[in-house]
């Protein structure tokens, strides 16, 4: 079978161009939709168009909403006192699946990379900053990854918020659940070390 | 199996995929490689500790079609004291940054893999500026660009009076009258700023700490040798955004 051209070899390419899907996968999808009802396909195309028009920054906390102020920074019943700074929109979710956070958020979008871009002012750092101005906030949580991006991004905000006169902490590293100590690293061994937690507490 | 052993210090990562790791080695046996970490962000993954920036790690490397991957890895010297603060990240960027982009894939080089090691063992340390410059100036002179320091580089009489020229263009100081003539741009230094520079090819880097260098000297140092850098090699800091933004660890003596 040709497939260099036609809406058909179309479809399978704009699939294939998709992350984690090769052109087998791409192929399957593609037949998949051919032939299940022309609702199904409808839907699809609609909710893809619908999320890229519609999906914006939240006007607050810069995390991806399609209203003018995301759920989160609307609900009234969260904590307005307490800040989570987190690197991507994903880094939310993965934070509200917990649900033992009942603060509210800011999405940097990216960690400051010290050899490449993004510098700082690619970052949401300024709508940050203008947000802990206005006092409400007493404490920032720097939720940035484990990594070295993360650290230097989040020694970058300490540096910065310091003299605003917030509390700031970071989340605690230590020994992930389930994992063997004999695994561990040096690193997360010492901070594992460093944070650890008093059992016998009255 | 085609399976490899080797040594090397992290480099840089980049992100691929859902939770694959990219990360480029320097290794004690091979020189540069670029190698895959499978699922090395995920925190339940064995690797995900050892192939951190900076970290010297012993690794048992897969041959791949195309690229190799890491099967196995363990830490020998992860430097944790390295990411405390804005400024080591900063100048071991710098460091690692260099080797990456001064270096050729495959290329083994042991003089470079010991001087970058003793650099990021010290850099938490000591004096991480005069480090970092002194690492530049063996790093060059190992990879065959030894600037010449001890006679002019032209016409080759000793150096006289408290002025000196550098000249990335000709490989090294000017005597004053070469300089005069023109026929290159150059930095005019202070005398003692050329002797700097001798010392620090003569020295061990665990020597450098009682080396005292006034905050001009620091100025012309820079200067010099990332022009010099920069002319023969053809690599600048990458990191400059980061590096001279306000609160960022360049600004030494901005």
């Amino acid at each position: 079978m040709k497939l260099s051209s036609g809406s058909l070899a179309r479809l399978i390419n704009e699939l294939a161009g998709l992350p984690g899907i090769g052109p087998k996968s791409a192929q399957r999808l593609a037949f998949y939709l051919l032939n299940a009802p022309l609702e199904t396909a409808e839907n699809l195309a609609n909710a893809i168009l619908e999320a890229r028009k519609n999906i914006r920054y939240c006007s607050l906390c810069a995390n991806l909403t399609d209203a003018e102020m995301c759920p989160i920074c609307a609900d009234p019943r969260r904590n307005r006192e307490v800040l989570c700074v987190v690197e991507e929109p994903k880094d939310v979710l993965a934070m509200e699946k917990v649900r033992a956070y009942k603060g509210l958020y800011h999405v940097l979008h990216g960690a400051i990379s010290v050899r490449d871009n993004p510098g700082p002012d690619q970052l949401t750092i300024q709508q940050l900053m203008n947000r802990l101005q206005k006092g409400q906030i007493k404490e920032v949580i720097l939720a940035t990854n484990p990594t070295m991006e993360g650290d230097a991004t989040a020694l970058y905000l300490a540096e910065q918020i310091r003299p605003l006169g917030v509390k700031v902490t970071r989340l605690a590293h230590g020994l992930p659940v389930g994992a063997s100590i004999e695994y561990a690293d040096e690193i997360t061994l010492t901070r594992a070390l460093e944070g650890r937690q008093e059992l016998n507490k009255q | 199996m085609k399976l490899y052993k080797t040594e090397a210090i992290v480099l840089r990562t980049i992100n691929l995929r859902e939770a694959d790791l990219l990360v480029v080695l320097f290794s004690r046996e091979y020189g540069k490689l670029r190698v895959m970490a499978h699922g090395a962000r995920k925190p339940t993954s064995r690797k995900r500790g050892f192939v951190q920036p900076f970290c010297y790690s012993r690794f048992l490397l897969h041959k791949g079609r195309e690229m190799d991957s890491i099967s196995q890895c363990e830490g020998v010297e992860l430097f944790p004291e390295l990411l405390q603060s804005l400024r080591t990240i900063g100048y071991a960027s710098r460091l690692t940054g260099l080797v990456e982009n001064l270096t050729a894939e495959g290329e083994a080089n042991e003089k470079v893999f010991l001087l970058l090691l003793q650099a990021l063992r010290l850099l938490a340390r000591g004096d991480a500026e005069i480090l970092a410059r002194a690492f530049e100036v063996k790093l060059v002179s190992f990879l065959g660009y030894r600037p010449v320091l001890q006679h002019c580089a032209v016409c080759r009489r000793p150096l006289a009076g408290v002025q000196a020229a550098f000249s990335a263009a000709a490989g090294g100081v000017l005597c004053s009258a070469c300089a005069a003539r023109g026929a290159q741009p150059v930095i005019w230094c202070r005398r003692g700023t050329v002797e700097t520079l001798k010392l620090f090819l003569r020295w061990e880097l665990a020597r450098l700490e009682n080396c005292k260098v006034d905050a001009q000297a620091r100025r012309e140092l820079k200067a010099i040798l990332e022009n010099y850098i920069e002319y023969h090699l053809g690599y600048r800091g990458t990191a400059a955004e980061f590096w001279r933004h306000p609160g960022g660890p360049g600004n030494d003596h901005a």
